[in-house]
């Protein structure tokens, strides 16, 4: 019996630290969107700010014995393209709730990189939404807030990327 | 009888609704024309050889400053701000973009008439992406200033030096953050602010020209 209970112990330790999860990754979309800038150095239509939001979906199926369920993780993160940031203050942001399909999921604070960055800007939120089973849309919004005393932008500041994902399981 | 009536004055409803955010939209546009008219007039009463500050490696006139002062108070009035910098704030602003732009010059760092061009492509597909009525009043408006039409605006030599400027500078900002000399805790903001308070004895500034304007 304590042979019998030692085995099932080792067994869980060597699955919780050698296996690990199952991870697959399932897709990932880049959508970059354009957003023309009204700039005082000059005074013209000057920088263009590109919003690039990447959103990541993948599942990963834990390896506890418990009742089968995938997790799916949405990762969005957000930048500026090229150089243009520079030339206008202002912070990009991932906007929450997200929809995974076609329900909202609230997306948490994972970690910022590169706060105040002129070049790129990340702000990286992630998701976990329990269990989505077969094909569904995916859906996530980048964000730019200039600094209002810089400059002005002249189309929307948004950007929404959606695209559909299969779990195969 | 009373469903003619409703009808009516649903349509009557809705004309007035269509009419007041034309009225709405068209006073915008005029706003913006105005702005640039205006704009022109004062730029006109200054002049390039009234010299607001000198340095070393740049020299501001009356014209840049109400140019830019102009330029900003458009920027305050699209973002709906209050604009209430002082004399003061706008030409430390200038003075901080100029140092960093002298500061760019400075490095071993190339810009290909490719790139401008690319990044003058893309500029004008964010303008034709996002057309809204202010947008492309705002077009119309800088074209006419070069004499050009609003398609040419992006390819005209005053246009690409702006962008070619604007490139130099990004690229040299994005080796200062490589090198880690600019970071979290010290932002470009503090760089900019840092080059002119070392620049403070090199650069001489007539606050009187500029206190009146």
């Amino acid at each position: 019996m304590k042979r019998l209970f030692l085995t099932l112990v080792t067994l869980v330790v060597v699955m919780l630290f050698i296996i690990p999860p199952e991870t697959t990754h399932g897709a990932s979309s880049k959508k970059t969107g354009l957003i023309p800038i009204y700039n005082p150095n000059g005074g013209g239509i000057l920088a263009s700010i590109a919003l690039d939001v990447w959103a990541w979906v993948y599942y990963e199926r834990p390896n506890l014995p418990v009742p089968d369920y995938n997790i799916v993780h949405v990762e969005l993160e957000t930048s500026t393209w090229k150089t243009s940031f520079v030339q206008c203050g202002g912070t990009m942001s991932g906007v929450s709730p997200a929809k995974v399909g076609g329900f909202n999921i609230s997306l948490s604070q994972d970690y910022s990189d590169f706060i105040g960055d002129a070049r790129r800007v990340y702000d990286r939120k992630k998701g976990n939404n329990g269990v989505l089973h077969g094909s569904y849309t995916v859906t996530t919004i980048g964000s730019f807030v200039p600094d209002g005393r810089s400059c002005a932008p002249l189309g929307s500041t948004t950007v929404t990327n959606s695209f559909s994902f299969t779990n195969p399981r | 009888m009373k469903k003619y009536k409703s009808i009516i004055i649903v349509g009557l409803v809705s004309l007035i609704l269509i009419l007041t955010s034309t009225m709405v939209l068209a006073n915008n546009e005029n706003q913006i024309s105005e702005f640039f008219k205006g704009k022109e007039e004062k730029l006109e009463q200054a002049s390039n050889d009234n010299i607001v500050v000198t340095s070393e490696d740049f020299k501001i006139t009356e014209k840049d400053y109400i140019d830019y002062k102009e330029n900003l108070v458009l920027v305050h009035k699209l973002n709906d701000i209050s604009f209430s910098l002082q004399a003061e704030d706008i030409i430390n602003r200038m003075i901080e973009e100029e140092l960093l732009y002298s500061q760019a010059q400075k490095q071993d760092i190339k810009i290909t008439d490719d790139e401008i061009k690319e990044y003058a492509l893309q500029t004008k597909k964010a303008v034709e992406e996002n057309s809204t009525p202010a947008l492309n009043t705002i077009h119309i408006e800088l074209a006419k200033k070069l004499n050009v039409s609003p398609d040419e605006y992006f390819t005209h030599p005053d246009v690409l030096k702006q962008y070619e400027r604007m490139l130099l500078v990004g690229k040299f900002v994005e080796q200062l953050f490589d090198e880690e000399k600019l970071n979290d805790n010290y932002t470009l903001e503090d760089f900019k602010k840092e080059l002119r308070e070392n620049s403070k004895n090199s650069v001489d500034i007539n606050k009187n020209l500029i206190e009146q304007k």
